[in-house]
């Protein structure tokens, strides 16, 4: 299974994969941009399992992957981790 | 003063391990699962493939052609396994059961093929429409077919609680026996809800597993959601004597609670009283208890919930005590999910078997319990507690315990 590459640094510049993918994060969970840093925890920035669950839906339209609320999704906590794991969903399906 | 006691006399089932009781408990004894790909005839936009279906099932084979028009198919899976549970029990069809005789079930949705039938007739093939359509649909259907078929003139109704609805049908027809408002009541639940517009809901809430159903272990992703239907005849224990009935478990224990807290997300404290309720009203402490059947999706939010309230009504002694989960075997019937475990639970407690909770991978540190884990464990079995964990936050618990115990099981006395 192809995993994302820890050091990867998903909030760099241009359309990458993790850009696609903090753009849906950021506009379904009604987050201001500025705040969306890394390090930000969920909790931080208000996203709920309501939020999370417009989120995954948004991804498996866009991506067509389907990505359980459960499992390793669940054990993220600040907002790199969150996206690492949708990443590597991603990834793995594309694999 | 003692209290009127109930016994079970009669179980019938169908799931995804086919037609009858045994075949149930063959496949939750041996760990074999029922899961597979899900067939649909008008397939969906799904993208997970797992469900436990009932595959080879022929209604056409076991209801007559004049009732079957009526039926939708959780109606026909209740019919076929309360045939199976009043021969156990020794009654039928004639003479009729009379007003001493009560009907409740459980359904968390009812009727949703012949809605998803009629919607697609209307809307996109725009075709003839069932004219049966309501007498199908409506969720108190199943149990109107069952007090016509046996002729029950007594309290007749549904309860719709999500996935504690069958336990809680069986909670209160209990009470109604106690009570004496009844001598006997024909219970249970019953769940078809493999559309592919109905599964597609659930994915849509992220809580199904696109691979597999681990309750409790590490690894896990989600539930697998399962149809089928569980009917059971239970009866004041001196009227099941007096007509020389065979007692298969003694219902001792019945608690129910609300959550009051979220409609998706678990509180534990909900889940903690209803089994502390169950306990108390059986007059037996944790102590007595020697298998617990667990709601155990496999859900996170679930397993989490579920873990941390049995810590706190078995305390030290969890780690050492029997729990399974049998949900990857049968998958998650939602409203009928009570009725099929706690028949699952009758059979375990007969045989001093607890049966395994597959698929498990090792320890998740967020649940403090040790599930038999893989396969399944001989285990002297008292009693045994099965858990039913609502969305909406309903919570039941029914305690069963051999027949030949008195309420104080841990005295093991024969009764008299």
């Amino acid at each position: 299974m192809t995993q994302p590459n820890a050091d990867k640094a998903v909030f760099a510049g241009g359309e990458s994969l993790a850009d696609q993918i903090l753009e849906v994060i950021v506009s379904e969970g009604k987050i201001d941009r500025a705040r969306a840093t890394p390090d930000a925890t969920l909790e931080s920035l208000e996203i709920q399992s309501i939020d999370i669950v417009m989120i995954l839906m948004v991804i498996e339209e866009k991506f067509g992957v389907y990505v359980p609320i459960d499992g390793s999704i669940a054990e993220a906590k600040d907002l790199n981790g969150f996206m690492q794991q949708i990443e590597s969903r991603i990834l793995a399906e594309r694999a | 003063m003692s209290r009127t006691r109930v016994v079970v006399t009669g179980m019938g089932a169908v799931c995804a391990t086919g037609v009858g009781v045994p075949a149930l408990w063959q496949a939750a004894r041996n760990g074999a699962s029922a899961v597979g790909l899900s067939e649909f005839a008008r397939p969906g936009t799904n993208q997970v493939k797992l469900a436990a279906q009932i595959k080879s099932f022929v209604p056409e084979a076991h209801i007559e052609a004049k009732v079957l028009p009526f039926c939708d198919r959780f109606a026909q899976l209740a019919i076929v396994a309360a045939d199976e549970a009043m021969a156990q029990a020794g009654l039928a069809r004639e003479p009729r059961q009379g007003s001493r005789t009560a009907v409740i079930l459980g359904t968390g949705i009812g009727g949703i093929s012949t809605v998803d039938d009629l919607c697609y007739s209307a809307y996109a093939a725009k075709t003839r429409l069932n004219p049966f359509a309501v007498p199908r649909i409506m969720g108190s259907s199943a149990t109107s077919h069952l007090s016509m078929r046996y002729g029950c003139t007594g309290p007749t109704f549904t309860i719709t609680s999500a996935c504690a609805s069958s336990a809680q049908a069986i909670g209160l027809a209990t009470s109604l026996v106690r009570s004496g408002a009844v001598d006997r009541a024909i219970v249970g639940g019953s769940e078809s809800s493999m559309t592919a517009l109905n599964i597609r809901s659930w994915e849509l809430l992220r809580v199904l597993t696109p691979d597999a159903c681990r309750p409790f272990s590490a690894g896990r992703n989600g539930m697998v959601l399962g149809e089928g239907a569980a009917i059971m005849v239970i009866e004041e224990r001196e009227a099941a004597r007096r007509r020389d009935a065979a007692p298969l478990a003694e219902i001792v224990g019945y608690g129910t609670s609300s959550d009051a807290f979220d409609i998706v997300r678990p509180d534990p404290e909900g889940a903690c009283s209803a089994m502390q309720l169950a306990i108390a009203d059986a007059g037996l402490t944790p102590d007595d208890i020697d298998y617990v059947n667990a709601h155990g999706t496999g859900t996170i939010a679930n397993d989490i919930a579920e873990a941390d309230a049995l810590q706190r009504v078995f305390g030290d002694r969890l780690p050492r005590l029997a729990v399974s989960s049998t949900k990857p075997i049968h998958g998650h019937t939602l409203g009928a999910g009570g009725a099929i475990e706690l028949a699952i639970s009758i059979m375990a407690l007969r045989d001093d078997i607890a049966p395994p909770t597959i698929n498990w991978l090792g320890p998740d540190p967020k649940c403090a319990l040790a599930p038999v884990a893989n396969e399944a464990r001989a285990t002297p079995i008292r009693v045994a507690m099965s858990n039913s964990f609502a969305f909406g936050g309903v919570n039941a618990c029914l305690l069963v315990a051999r027949p030949d115990l008195t309420p104080g099981g841990s005295r093991c006395e024969r009764a008299g």
